[in-house]
C-alpha cells in the first residue's frame, strides 16, 4: 500500500518549516501548532520506531544490519495500512540497500524534496552544531560519502544517513523521479512567494486546494512564529550546543559569511548542480 | 543451522552462570556473566529446534512474535531465539553459529524476557550500592545512565552491581532490593574515554557493534534495600534538574522495559509489571532527574547525580 510521503532533504534547506507548514494545514489548528508537537514528518532515521518493530534494540545491531531493517521497517509501515498519507522526514540521500531503494517505492506516495542554496546551507549547518566550523561543514558537503550518525564508538540517537555530497543528495532525490513522484521545492521560494510555493506543494500532494487554508497555515509557520515559540518553549530538535535552531531564515547569507576559498570549493564541487537549481555561485 | 550431535557434547558445552538470583544454564557461552559450579538452572539455554508461533493471539512485529507464554525474535544472519514461560531459551543459528553475538543477544534481549516471564520487574537502568544502601537509576538506552553510574562510582565509594538490566524484588519487609545481575556492563568507546578508559583493553560485544564489556562488582553478599529511584530522561531544559514524582507520575515514567519492550507488553506477565510497578512507585522514593536534549554533556548530568545521592 503507498502511503508514504517522504518530506525529503539535506539538512538545514527548511525541513522543519515545511513540516510546520504541512502541520498547521493539516490540523487547522485555532492557533499555531506547538513546535515540539509536529506531527508530519516522523524521522526516517529515529531509532525508537525501528526498535519497536524489531521488537528490541536496534544499537545492538551493525550499521550495515540497521540499514538493512530500516528498508524492511517501510515497508512493513506500508503493510500495517495508515489512513490518509504518511508524512516521514528524511535526510537521508536516495540510496541503496542490498540492491533495493532505502525508501522503496512500493510503499511511497510520493515525495517532496525540499532545496536550499548550498552557501546558505553551510552557514546554517555550522550554527545548527553550535561549533561554527565552517571549514569542517563545507568539506562535508563535499566528501561523496558523507554520513551521519555513523560513528561506531557511540550510541547514536539516530541510525546512520547516507548523505552524499550536497549535490550527490539532490541528483539521488531528482533521480529518484524515474521510480516515485518526487516534487521540488526551493527554500527560497518559500521565502519569496510562499502562496505559490506551499500551494503547489498542496496540489502535488493531492490536498485540498483551499487557498484561505493554505494562508492561514502559512501564517501559523512563519519565521517569526516558529522564532518567538523556540524563545518561550525551546524546541527539541535544537542541539544542546546550538544557540538557537530558527536563527535568521535568511537567504544569501552565505554570500558575505563564507570566505572566498570556501565559496570556491561549493562552486566547484557543486556548480553543475546549483546551476541546474537556478543558483547563481 | 548447527544443534548437538548427543546429549553428551551438550554437556560438556553447557555452563551455569549465576545473574539476578537465578541460575542460567546454557549451552551457549555467556560472555560477562558470572560462572557458577553447575546446577539445575532456573533458565536453561539450548540449541535446539522450534516451531514459529503461529494464530490469532499472536502478535508479531518486524522481527518478533509474542503470544502470553512466549517471545520469538530473529536477528538476520545471526539467530532466531525463542523464550518460553520464563524457563526455557531456544536458539536456532543461521548458519555457522556465531556464539559471541548469539551470547549477547541472549542477555540483551532474551534473557530480559524470561525474567518478565516469571513475573519479575525488570526494567532498563543500573544498580549502584553503598553499605546497605542501594539507588536505581532508570532511563532508555543512551540516555548516559551507566556513564553517570561508573562516574559516581569512580569519585565515590559506590558500586555498580547491575547495569543495562535491572530487576526490583520485595525484600518481605516492605521494603525493595535490586540483587546484582550481569558481572559486566556494556559501555561505548566514547563513554569509556570519558571516564579515562582505555577501550582497547575492553573486548567488544560482537563483530561489527564496538560496544565493549566492561567488568563490574565486587558483588555485596547481601541485597541493600533500595533508598531511592531516580527517572534519567532528555527533555527541553536549559540544564540538568532533579524533581521528586509522587506515586502516579513515577508509575508511568518508571514503566521502561528491558529487552523487548514491545513484544513484552504482549505478554501474560503484564498484568503483574504494572501492579508491582505501581506499588514500588508508592513505596519508593522517586526522583526524576532531567538532562538537556542532544549533545549535552553526560558528566554535567552524572554531577549531579553524585551531589544529590542518599547519604
Amino acid at each position: 500500500m503507498k502511503t508514504v510521503v517522504w518530506l525529503a532533504s539535506y539538512p538545514k534547506s527548511g525541513n522543519t518549516w515545511f513540516r510546520a507548514f504541512l502541520a498547521n494545514f493539516l490540523e487547522q489548528p485555532e492557533r499555531p501548532i506547538n513546535i515540539n508537537h509536529l506531527d508530519p514528518g516522523s524521522l526516517a532515521s529515529a531509532r525508537g520506531p525501528l526498535d519497536h518493530l524489531l521488537g528490541y534494540d536496534s544499537s545492538t545491531l551493525t550499521l550495515e544490519e540497521s540499514d538493512r531493517m530500516r528498508r524492511e521497517s517501510y515497508l512493513h509501515l506500508a503493510r500495517e495500512g495508515h489512513r490518509g498519507p504518511r508524512f516521514v522526514k528524511v535526510h537521508d540521500a536516495f540510496t541503496e540497500v542490498d540492491g533495493g531503494p532505502l525508501f522503496p517505492p512500493e510503499c511511497t506516495l510520493a515525495a517532496i524534496y525540499i532545496v536550499r542554496h548550498p552557501y546558505d546551507v553551510s552557514v546554517s549547518y555550522a550554527n545548527h552544531s553550535g561549533r561554527d566550523e565552517l571549514d569542517g561543514v563545507v568539506s562535508g558537503m563535499c566528501e561523496p560519502k558523507f554520513s551521519m550518525c555513523k560513528r561506531k564508538d557511540r550510541y547514536n540517537e539516530q541510525l546512520r544517513q547516507v548523505m552524499l555530497s550536497w549535490s550527490g543528495h539532490v541528483e539521488s532525490w531528482l533521480a529518484a523521479r524515474s521510480l516515485m513522484r518526487v516534487h521540488l521545492v526551493r527554500f527560497e521560494d518559500m521565502k519569496s512567494d510562499p502562496r505559490r510555493t506551499f500551494g503547489d506543494a498542496i496540489r502535488f500532494l493531492e490536498l485540498p486546494n483551499d487557498e484561505a487554508r493554505i494562508d492561514r497555515a502559512i501564517e501559523f509557520s512563519s519565521f517569526d512564529v516558529l522564532k518567538r515559540q523556540e524563545e518561550t518553549e525551546g524546541f527539541r530538535e535544537k542541539l544542546h550546543a546550538n544557540r538557537s535552531f530558527f536563527r535568521r531564515g535568511n537567504s544569501g547569507e552565505g554570500r558575505t559569511a563564507l570566505s572566498d576559498a570556501q565559496r570556491a570549493l561549493l562552486a566547484t564541487e557543486h556548480g553543475a548542480v546549483m546551476k541546474r537549481l537556478g543558483y547563481s555561485t | 543451522m548447527t544443534f548437538s550431535k548427543s546429549p553428551d557434547v551438550r554437556d560438556k558445552r553447557r555452563k551455569t552462570y549465576f545473574a539476578f538470583g537465578l541460575n542460567i544454564s546454557s549451552e551457549v557461552p555467556l560472555f560477562g556473566l558470572r560462572e557458577q559450579a553447575e546446577g539445575p538452572g532456573d533458565i536453561e539455554v539450548r540449541l535446539r529446534p522450534f516451531e514459529e508461533l503461529a494464530g490469532p493471539r499472536v502478535h508479531s512485529g518486524l522481527r518478533y512474535r509474542a503470544s502470553a507464554e512466549a517471545l520469538q525474535f530473529d536477528v538476520d544472519r545471526i539467530a532466531r531465539f525463542e523464550v518460553r514461560n520464563g524457563r526455557q531459551i531456544s536458539v536456532m543459528p543461521e548458519g555457522p553459529p556465531d556464539f559471541r553475538s548469539i551470547g549477547f543477544f541472549i542477555r540483551s534481549v532474551a534473557i530480559p524476557a524470561a525474567l518478565h516471564q516469571r513475573s519479575l520487574l525488570a526494567l532498563r537502568g543500573s544498580v549502584i550500592v553503598r553499605g546497605q544502601c542501594a539507588v536505581v537509576i532508570i532511563g532508555p538506552a543512551g540516555i548516559g545512565k551507566t556513564t553517570a553510574a561508573l562516574f559516581v562510582c569512580a569519585q565515590q565509594d559506590w558500586r555498580l552491581v547491575a547495569d543495562d538490566v535491572v530487576v526490583i524484588q520485595p525484600m518481605g519487609d516492605g521494603r525493595w532490593s535490586a540483587p546484582p545481575g550481569y558481572g559486566d556492563t556494556t559501555v561505548w568507546p566514547d563513554a569509556l574515554r570519558r571516564l579515562r578508559l582505555e577501550p582497547s583493553e575492553y573486548v567488544p560485544v560482537r563483530r561489527g557493534v564496538l560496544k565493549r564489556h566492561v567488568p563490574i562488582g565486587p558483588f555485596p553478599p547481601l541485597n541493600s534495600a533500595i533508598s531511592r529511584i531516580y527517572v534519567y530522561r532528555s527533555a527541553v531544559v536549559p540544564k540538568p534538574v532533579v524533581e521528586p514524582l509522587d506515586a502516579f507520575s513515577g508509575y508511568r515514567a518508571l514503566s521502561i522495559r528491558c529487552g523487548a519492550c514491545l513484544p513484552i507488553a504482549q505478554m501474560s506477565c503484564e498484568a503483574v509489571f504494572r501492579q508491582q510497578l505501581l506499588t514500588v512507585s508508592s513505596t519508593v522514593e522517586t526522583r526524576l532527574l532531567t538532562r538537556p536534549r542532544r549533545g549535552s554533556s553526560a558528566q554535567a548530568t552524572a554531577e549531579v547525580l553524585r551531589n544529590e545521592l542518599p547519604e
